[in-house]
């Protein structure tokens, strides 16, 4: 348990670990008592399925055991980004149907993000989680959220324009960046390495190439963790290599594109 | 054993309707294409004008009469006290514990909650203090003893439900008061 604990505060290393919030189906004042012991309740979510609690003042002690009971399954721990610079960035693939399975529209997004940002040298981190997906890049030191945000919306637009290409609706995915540069204290962000606290299914890691969005079983989800962070953190220097290379593309583009 | 209340922040404590009328804004010329009609507004326009709007009256709002004496009358009664509020404080959570501290107001723990009589179930909580005329049909389900501020809002639901046949939303779970006391008179009976 403590090396999974280690490797998620590794690979989330620069978002502030004393404030997150907490989902889970539980709900009584012997629980708020117990956060109470371990944080400052800010406020609390009431559901009638779920509940949230967010905290400040999280105490190392409270954090690693909240990380522990995110590991069990016993409810998520969500988290908030820097708000100057980050070393994860997160795409948020959310689907706006009703639907509760993954969508062809959201299968596609997913592929075509992966494949744009592979082209770039940069390998993302790819959760599924309910009907979406997380797609988290890592990089070796955090960057400055604007830049960040910049990359991501380049990489949506890239994205769309190719959906667009092969006539698949982009409006039926929410594309959502993290951090997002106005609101990174109103919203977390579920990290890795737990079970869905409405699907109850383990957030998986997708691996795959081409059309290929295959499942890695959860019994290979910490080795690959610790692998991705070995072999696929990215540094600084190509982050803004890839950026520039990817300004000069979209100003080479047909104007049409540009309203994306 | 530990005692309970919930209660509602904006048109219960504060006087929130009175002051969204007096609350002024930098005109935008784009504040000119916005209709009633949702389906013509640009949404992100919209959302943004009600997103300032919403947090100008939750700061400038002032405290109904009585309502902080009777916050700090609960409190030395022992009571629990809940705050219990529709406001997403994903956003508004320190503009919300700003103007309950700038305003001398105790309480205990801040809940955001969409279905407030459901949620006082759940939590234990027997006494919620709210302006939502919804609550009102829900307490029945619930048991959660509710009592509301007589505004236009709830004597006009109250009307067209008593004129639609809906005589069961009378009845000792659902008060309306005018004043503060009479709270304080209620909960000591």
């Amino acid at each position: 348990m403590d090396t999974k604990i280690k490797l998620l505060k590794e690979f989330y290393s620069s978002m502030d670990m004393s404030q997150m919030k907490i989902e889970c189906h539980d709900y009584d004042w012997n629980l708020v008592k117990t956060f109470e012991k371990l944080s400052t309740i800010d406020y609390i979510e009431s559901g009638e399925q779920r509940h949230a609690y967010r905290v400040s003042n999280v105490s190392l002690f409270g954090c690693d055991l909240l990380l522990e009971k995110h590991i069990e399954g016993a409810g998520n721990v969500c988290c908030y980004f820097d708000t100057m610079a980050n070393n994860v960035l997160c795409f948020n693939l959310d689907v706006n149907t009703g639907t509760d399975t993954v969508s062809f529209e959201m299968q596609s997004t997913v592929i075509i993000l992966r494949d744009y940002l592979r082209s770039l040298g940069m390998e993302p981190l790819i959760i599924q989680t309910g009907k979406g997906f997380h797609c988290w890049l890592r990089f070796s030191e955090p960057i400055p959220n604007r830049e960040l945000d910049n990359f991501m919306l380049m990489a949506k637009v890239m994205t769309r324009i190719t959906m667009k290409s092969i006539n698949v609706d982009h409006n039926k995915v929410n594309f959502c960046r993290y951090p997002d540069n106005n609101e990174t204290q109103s919203f977390s962000l579920r990290l890795a390495g737990s079970r869905h606290i409405r699907t109850k299914e383990f957030c998986s890691i997708i691996h795959g190439n081409g059309t290929d969005l295959l499942v890695l079983a959860e019994e290979h989800f910490w080795q690959c963790l610790a692998d991705h962070m070995e072999r696929h953190t990215i540094s600084i220097e190509h982050f803004r290599e890839q950026v520039q290379r990817q300004h000069s593309l979209i100003n080479d583009m047909p104007s049409d594109n540009h309203s994306q | 054993m530990e005692k309970f209340v919930a209660i509602d922040i904006d048109n219960t404590l504060n006087d929130f309707d009175e002051t969204l009328k007096t609350i002024e804004l930098a005109y935008k010329p784009v504040y000119d294409t916005i209709t009633n009609d949702d389906t013509k507004n640009s949404s992100n326009e919209l959302r943004s004008l009600n997103e300032l709007l919403h947090e100008k009256c939750y700061e400038q709002s002032k405290a109904k009469h009585g309502a902080v004496e009777f916050m700090h009358w609960l409190r030395d009664q022992g009571y629990t006290i809940v705050i219990m509020t529709y406001r997403d404080l994903r956003h508004y959570s320190a503009v919300t514990r700003q103007w309950l501290s700038d305003n001398n107001i105790p309480y205990d723990y801040l809940f955001r909650a969409t279905n407030k009589p459901v949620s006082c179930r759940q939590w234990g909580i027997p006494i919620l203090i709210d302006d939502d005329h919804y609550n009102i049909l829900s307490v029945v389900n619930t048991g959660t003893q509710l009592y509301y501020p007589i505004l236009p809002h709830t004597e006009k639901f109250i009307a067209d439900a008593l004129a639609d046949g809906a005589t069961h939303i009378v009845n000792d779970l659902a008060k309306g008061f005018n004043t503060f006391d009479e709270v304080k008179a209620w909960i000591q009976k």
